[in-house]
This record gives C-alpha cells, structure tokens and sequence, in this order.
C-alpha cells in the first residue's frame, strides 16, 4: 500500500559547508576592511586589533572609513537577506522581496523629500528615508485592513498601491527637481551606496535594527506556521492576523533602519534566501538566519568590487543586480 | 457521554444563508460522517465548528462550555482540522510538520522543545511513520502526507477532531488506509471524529453514525449498525436518484442503477 521506496533523508548535518561559509564570511571581512584607494593588510587589521606598532593613517582610515563601512555592509546583508526569506515565507511566494509591501517606495519617496524640500544633509535624508519607509508599510497595511479579505494577496495589493503612489509622487518630484544638483542625488540614493557610512550613522541605526531582530528571533515558531495557509494556521492556534501583523512590523524596522543610511540595495533580499534553501534543502528559521551570512557575504564582495574596478565608486545596486538577475535566471532554468 | 453538542447553528457568507439551524451532538469513540452533495453545507459546517467561519447564531457547546467564545489557542486545544490539503510549498521536515501541532500549547515568543520533539517521533512511530521522520514532506505520496497531517492533528491531542475529506486526493487503497486509520484512532483513544466525505459507501464502511445535510438543513441522522435496507434506500434514493442499497458480508453498499 505504501510507497516502500524511502525518500532521501533532508541532511542539515553535514558541516563542511558550513566550514566554507564561515571561511568566506571571514574573508569578505577582510578584504572588506582591506579594500580601498589606502590598502591596509592583513597584518595591519591584527596590529590594530592586538595594539601593535601600525602607521597613524592606517589606524585612521581603519576606524573612520573601513570598520563602519564593513560593518554596516554585514549588518545590510544580513537584515535584507533575513527580511526577504522571513516574507518568502509569510507571503507564501518564493519571488518575495523585502520591498514587497512598500518599504522601499516609501523609504525613496521619503529621500526624495529630504533632498528636495528640506536640507538634503546626510541626517535630514536619512531621518526623512526611514520614517518614509515605516510609514508607506503602515498605510500599506491599513489599506489591507480595509479589505475584508484578510488573506496575504490582500497585502501584497496594498503594496504595490503603495508603491506605485510614491513612485508616483517621486517621478512628480524628479520633473520638478534641479538636474544638476537635486536629480543626481535622487538617482544616486535609489540606487545604493556604502561610501558615505560613518560610525555615528552605523550606531543610530543599530538600536532599531536589533530591535527588529530580536522580535523576529523572538517570533521563529508562528514564523514558521504562518508559512501555511490562513486557514491552516489558524486550526492550529495561530491568531494569524496579529502574527503577520508583528512580523511585518519588525521586518519593516529591520530594512528601513537598512536602507535609511545605505539607499536602495537591489536583488540581495530575493536570492540569498534561494541559496540559503538550497544549502539547508529544508525551509526553517535556521536556513533564514543562513541566507542572512549569504546575504552579507555576497553585498561583501559587491562591495568590494563597487570601490575597487572603476576609478571612482559605483553604486551598488548596479553589481547587486548584476550578480542576482543571472542567478535568477539559473534558477529558472533549474525548473 | 456527548461530548459535544451543537445548537441551533446558523451560518453563511454576506445575505446567503448556507446553515440554517444545524443541531446535533456527538458521543466519545464515536466517528460520525458528514455526508451530501457539493453545496450542501458539509464544509460549511466543518469550519463553523473549528471557528474558521463565525456564525451567525448558534452554540457550539464542548464539556458544558460554547466554544464560540475561545480564542484560537483555545480553541485548537479541543478542536482539530483537517483541511483537503495541506499548504505546505517549502521543503519541511516529516517531524517539523508533525511539531507545528504543538503550536496551541506555546506561548507567543516559544519555540518547540526537545521533549516535544521526542513526542513527535513518537507519534510518528505510533502510526510506523517514524522511518520518514527526516524526508522532505513535499517528496512523500499524498497517502503519506496525509497521514503526517493526522499526525500533527494527534500532536495537536484535541478530544474532537475533524477532517474535511481527507481522502479526495487518495487512491482507492489510500483511501481506505487512510478511513480506517481513521476510525481506529478515533474508537480506540476515545476521542470525537466528525468528517466529511463524498462516497457514501465510505461512511456506511467506516463510520459509526451518519448526518445528511441537503440545503443547509439536517436531512437525517442516524447509527450506521442499527438502520434498515428500506430506511436506507428511501434516504439515498432521495439524495442519490436511481440507487440500490445490497447487503453484502453484514454490510450496506449503495450501488447506482443507471450507470
């Protein structure tokens, strides 16, 4: 009567691929740190770190520029690649993205207005991005509660309604911009940049970023469930529409915290989840929190070739794209 | 001992009235069939009873408390569900399946423990499923994946369990793997089993007491062990048209005249 053929058994022991992880996050660390117009190597990141004898300037461009940078790509990484695999699972659809319900639109339309109508300093933009980005989720998710529909469809409607008004508005705003000036620092901040992180910017938005963290950490196991139907979940004791309503709220917390300093990363959030699922072959927290070291070494390398293969720095949207679209493309092939 | 009772329950979506005042109780080791045609309210009834769908009036009443007025932890503690299909996409573990079971028993913030993920293994091995304990839920035969649903639906250790034809997407051996795995949870660990089904030659086989619904309403009720040919052929000529009930080993079998 049954199927006596066993299906293989889905092996998440196996640890050499975790030792190559570990090995690559390592070595995107350094070569992070190490990468730039003032090479520091490896001996000078350990005499730093052990108070050896190290030039002054190496110290200098150690602590000023590639620490914070460095960090605050790992922190990127690991919070987009997190948010988008926690709403592949919420939303029931592998092609999810962190942006899925507006944060992005919003976080760029909340630029767009820092650079416009306020100062269009680094702090103005960056306040102006994130309250952007939460507030386009918040009106993203009372627009579904109008709806009596309460499925996921709902919310993923609502966001790209969302979307599609604040890419309204900023379109309004770009015609209405200064080419020269105004315009180019839109297009810039939409399309990602690491260049001009600093250590007072990366310790603002960590307190929001943990915050976020800890409440996805906190709520691993209804995570898990809400992968499953409405219905489903709810026959097994899940009030569904606060679940979903809290693990949106802090994703939101964990990428807009992001993409308030950094501006908009393309593709990293959708595939690191894909290579993730791929390595574990199962899909539970553990393989969320793996695609969050895959996220942060894959914006590492990124990284790394935005300041180094031209003469001044690309955007990093620009090999962020360049490196997921191929890799979906793969795959596509693959089913 | 009725263990649960139902009053009075009317439901429906917008001005539609799709249950329109269903009472019935169910008794303790007693599996019960649901049985009628598409639209007549089966599924209906099963996800008022699970609180999916609110009703309009009625009481759903378990050990002398109406079950209406539980939240759905409290609620998934007395009652499980088991839906046509399960909507599992992502590759799972057989034994995190069975663990989402647990889910009523932990508080917002908790994750499953290593005792609950022993019990889990336990329950697969009680139902000799413990050998894909560790394969991918989605690589299984839905005979299997339906039998790790009714797994988790054990973990979930509610008295009254419910399945909407947990068998529509079965074989015929599956099938009746499937029924009398059923039946024998049901009588043996005393527990109340309400389900849906199509065949009426299933619920005459497996089942211990059968409710027709037609429209919305309770057409009949009755125990399968002490009911007659001529009840019978009148009830089913009614529902199924040109019908004739045989007996055949002690048993009832509908079979079609016009076919």
């Amino acid at each position: 009567m049954r199927d006596e053929s066993l299906p293989e058994n889905i092996n998440d022991r196996g640890i050499g691929k975790y030792i190559v992880i570990a090995v690559l996050f390592v070595s995107v660390f350094f070569l992070s740190i190490g990468t730039g117009k003032y090479p520091i190597s490896v001996r000078d990141i350990i005499g730093i770190v052990t108070g050896g004898e190290v030039e002054d300037m190496v110290r200098t461009v150690f602590y000023t520029l590639r620490l914070p940078r460095t960090i605050m790509v790992i922190i990127s990484g690991i919070g987009l690649s997190i948010a988008g695999s926690i709403y592949q699972i919420i939303f029931k659809n592998p092609l999810a993205s962190p942006d899925i319900i507006g944060v992005a639109s919003g976080a760029n339309l909340g630029a767009a207005i820092a650079i416009i109508f306020l100062t269009g300093g680094t702090l103005s933009v960056a306040i102006s991005a994130f309250v952007g980005g939460v507030g386009a989720v918040f009106v993203a998710l009372g627009l579904a509660k109008l709806s009596r529909e309460k499925g996921v469809v709902t919310f993923v409607l609502a966001g790209i309604v969302i979307g599609s008004i604040a890419q309204g508005v900023i379109m309004m705003m770009k015609y209405l911009a200064d080419p020269e000036k105004e315009l180019a620092t839109m297009e810039f901040w939409a399309m990602g940049s690491f260049a001009s992180v600093t250590a007072d910017k990366v310790l603002t938005m960590l307190p929001l970023f943990l915050i976020g963290i800890i409440g996805i950490i906190l709520l691993r196991w209804k995570i898990n469930v809400l992968s499953l139907s409405d219905e489903e979940a709810k026959s097994l004791g899940v009030k569904v529409e606060s679940a979903r309503w809290a693990v949106i709220i802090f994703s939101t917390l964990i990428v807009a915290s992001i993409i308030c300093i950094t501006g908009l990363i393309a593709f990293i959030g959708l595939i690191a989840p894909h290579i993730a699922r791929m390595i574990r072959k199962t899909n539970d927290f553990s393989t969320t929190i793996l695609s969050g070291f895959i996220g942060a070494i894959l914006l590492g390398f990124a990284d790394c070739l935005a300041r180094s293969i031209a003469g001044s720095e690309i955007p990093i949207s620009i090999l962020t794209t360049f490196i997921g679209a191929p890799y979906l493309a793969y795959l596509m092939s693959r089913y | 001992m009725d263990i649960l009772k139902i009053e009075n329950i009317k439901a429906g979506y917008d001005n539609k009235i799709i249950l329109d005042d269903i009472s019935f109780s169910l008794k303790q080791g007693e599996l019960t069939a649901l049985l009628g045609l598409n639209g007549a309210g089966k599924t209906t009834l099963l996800k008022t009873i699970s609180g999916l769908i609110k009703p309009i009036s009625g009481k759903c009443i378990i050990k002398d408390v109406d079950c209406f007025s539980f939240d759905e932890k409290q609620r998934a503690r007395h009652i499980s569900f088991m839906p046509q299909r399960n909507s599992i996409i992502y590759n799972t573990k057989v034994i995190d399946v069975v663990l989402m079971g647990i889910t009523p028993y932990l508080g917002m913030f908790a994750s499953p423990t290593k005792e609950h993920k022993k019990l889990a293994y336990d329950i697969l091995k009680k139902m000799s499923m413990e050998k894909y304990a560790y394969a991918n839920f989605l690589q299984l035969s839905e005979g299997q994946k339906q039998l790790v649903i009714i797994c988790r639906s054990l973990m979930q250790n509610a008295e009254i369990m419910l399945f909407d034809e947990p068998d529509s997407a079965l074989d015929y051996n599956n099938r009746h793997m499937m029924l009398s795995c059923i039946r024998d949870l049901i009588n043996k660990e005393r527990r109340v089993g309400l389900i849906t089904l199509h065949d009426p030659n299933y619920a005459l086989n497996y089942c211990d007491k059968i409710i027709f619904l037609e429209d919305g309403k309770i057409l009949a009720e009755f125990d399968t062990k002490d009911v007659d040919n001529i009840f019978l052929h009148k009830m089913f000529t009614r529902i199924y048209g040109k019908i004739d009930i045989i007996r055949h080993r002690e048993k009832y079998v509908m079979v079609r005249l016009d076919a």
